[in-house]
């Protein structure tokens, strides 16, 4: 008996179970979800891009693979690594995702990235001496340029690989993959502020009509082997030496020693 | 693999002279272990309640008496995180479905840190007054029945004369404004500090709710409340 008091009810689009099969955002899920294809198109839905977005699936399946870094030193996936050092792969995948929606790194950064592109594609579509301008003035204001620059080397190579993609799939001439180019020629003036994978991610992506927010949960879909794969590793490896740094590795510098003020009280 | 192929597949980490050890500022490990400089089995452990150490680990310092008794009273004031709530419901799905020990705890402790943390969000009006209390409080925070009044004065009553070092107890706020102000009163002034000191207060009891659910009783969990109602935007 369903208890029909409105504070009680909640809409949702994404699934209903029914008797003898089961519906995901208005699409049987028997019918239409078992050809190769079928994850791609569950994800876009998943992340609220709607079925309009199924004419990117080519793109966005290519793009999938240029995002694959999975070196677990890297600081998200390192946490995968500690949290699974127990043997718990859910575990370690949990502690290295959860902390992502506001983090300064990680997939969902793209997010960052194509909100920059937002904001600043209408300059672009007004000239390269308005954009150059309006770079300007966000950067005396202090302004960071998410998704420009390349930490710890000069380029980064999973855009050059995308670059082609691109090329291949015809899609040089989306407002914002040249404006994102057009963003990089502006900036490298001054110093060098390359793009990097993030920037060339949501370039592409927001050409296919998604949101920065789509866009950076699709970045993190992109990433989830690195994670599993860490997790899985981690837990295989339940590593001594990640449960627990030896001391050697570990250096001090806290509060010097000292005595409570109650435990002076005692004498 | 020989040393010309190491040396052609050195990457950007290699690239950088990063630190070899890790800092450590808070705890120094050892058989008698310190936090924030403290012995901590042969002087806090000796003198100070947990809610203290909390204290302790958050700011650096111990609190005063008078603040750690507060403190104490406050965190008792928050613990009661009813099955209601999300991280309670949450922490009792994850035993319904047969989470062990750890399942459990890391269901509603993830919930939990998100429900400290939105409220602590909504909060922000009010912490920054509290750096600089005028005459009114921020909207939202007044109480606005008088259960919640007597509530506070029940945290009155606890607090004793501390009560009276807590900005904002005077200007009629509901529960969890004043248990706020209790904070900040006791030296927990910083967001990430309200966030932890919620998450440990109400820990016991999303434990203590997961785990007296059955592991396996899906039959006697509400599977249908709150309904959800699925709007069909049919594609076929």
């Amino acid at each position: 008996m369903v208890d029909d008091r409105p504070e009680l009810s909640l809409p949702t689009r994404v699934g209903r179970a029914i008797a003898g099969g089961n519906d995901y955002f208005g699409f049987r899920v028997e019918r239409n979800f078992t050809d190769a294809g079928a994850f791609w198109r569950s994800v876009l839905l998943a992340i609220g891009a709607g079925p309009s977005s199924f004419e990117h699936l080519q793109l966005v399946k290519r793009l999938a693979g240029c995002n694959l870094v999975a070196d677990p030193r890297i600081w998200p996936l390192k946490l995968t690594r500690l949290a699974s050092s127990y043997g718990g792969i859910m575990a370690g995948f949990c502690a290295g995702n959860v902390f992502l929606e506001a983090a300064r790194i990680g997939p969902l950064a793209a997010r960052h990235a194509a909100e920059f592109l937002c904001s600043i594609v209408g300059f672009w579509d007004e000239g390269r001496g308005e954009l150059a301008d309006e770079l300007e003035r966000r950067r005396v204001l202090g302004h960071r340029f998410p998704g420009y620059g390349v930490p710890f080397r000069a380029i980064d190579e999973r855009v050059s690989v995308i670059d082609r993609i691109v090329m291949e799939e015809g899609r040089d001439s989306g407002r914002y993959w040249r404006c994102s180019i057009a963003v990089e020629a502006a900036l490298t003036g001054r110093r060098q502020l390359p793009r990097n994978v993030v920037c060339a991610v949501a370039a592409v992506l927001l050409d296919c009509g998604l949101t920065p927010l789509q866009v950076g949960l699709l970045m993190w879909i992109y990433v989830i082997p690195a994670y599993l794969a860490n997790a899985v590793e981690g837990a295989q490896q339940a590593a001594p030496v990640l449960c627990e740094l030896p001391s050697s590795c570990i250096k001090y510098h806290g509060p010097p020693h000292r005595v409570s003020p109650a435990m002076l009280r005692r004498g | 693999m020989n040393d010309d192929d190491t040396l052609s597949v050195a990457g950007p980490v290699e690239a950088f002279p990063w630190p070899e050890q890790l800092t450590a500022r808070v705890v120094q490990a050892g058989a008698q272990p310190r936090l924030q400089g403290y012995d901590v089995q042969r002087d806090l452990a000796l003198c100070y309640s947990f809610s203290d150490l909390l204290a302790l680990s958050l700011t650096g310092e111990l609190p005063s008496p008078q603040a750690s008794r507060a403190l104490q009273a406050a965190m008792v004031f928050l613990a009661p995180c009813s099955v209601a709530e999300a991280p309670s419901h949450a922490a009792v799905i994850a035993r319904i479905c047969g989470a062990q020990a750890a399942g459990v705890l890391q269901a509603g402790v993830i919930t939990l840190a998100e429900q400290a943390a939105s409220l602590v969000r909504e909060h922000e009006p009010l912490r920054r007054w509290l750096e600089s209390p005028d005459s009114v409080l921020p909207a939202g925070c007044e109480a606005t029945d008088d259960e919640q009044r007597t509530a506070v004065q029940n945290l009155r009553v606890a607090l004793g004369e501390f009560a009276g070092q807590v900005s904002g107890l005077d200007r009629d706020p509901n529960l969890v404004a004043a248990l706020l102000c209790t904070l900040f009163a006791c030296g927990l002034r910083e967001p990430h500090q309200w966030v932890s000191v919620l998450v440990v207060a109400r820990l016991p009891a999303v434990a203590a709710e997961g785990f007296a659910a059955a592991p396996g009783d899906f039959r006697g969990y509400p599977m249908d409340l709150p309904h959800f109602r699925y709007e069909e935007d049919s594609h076929g």
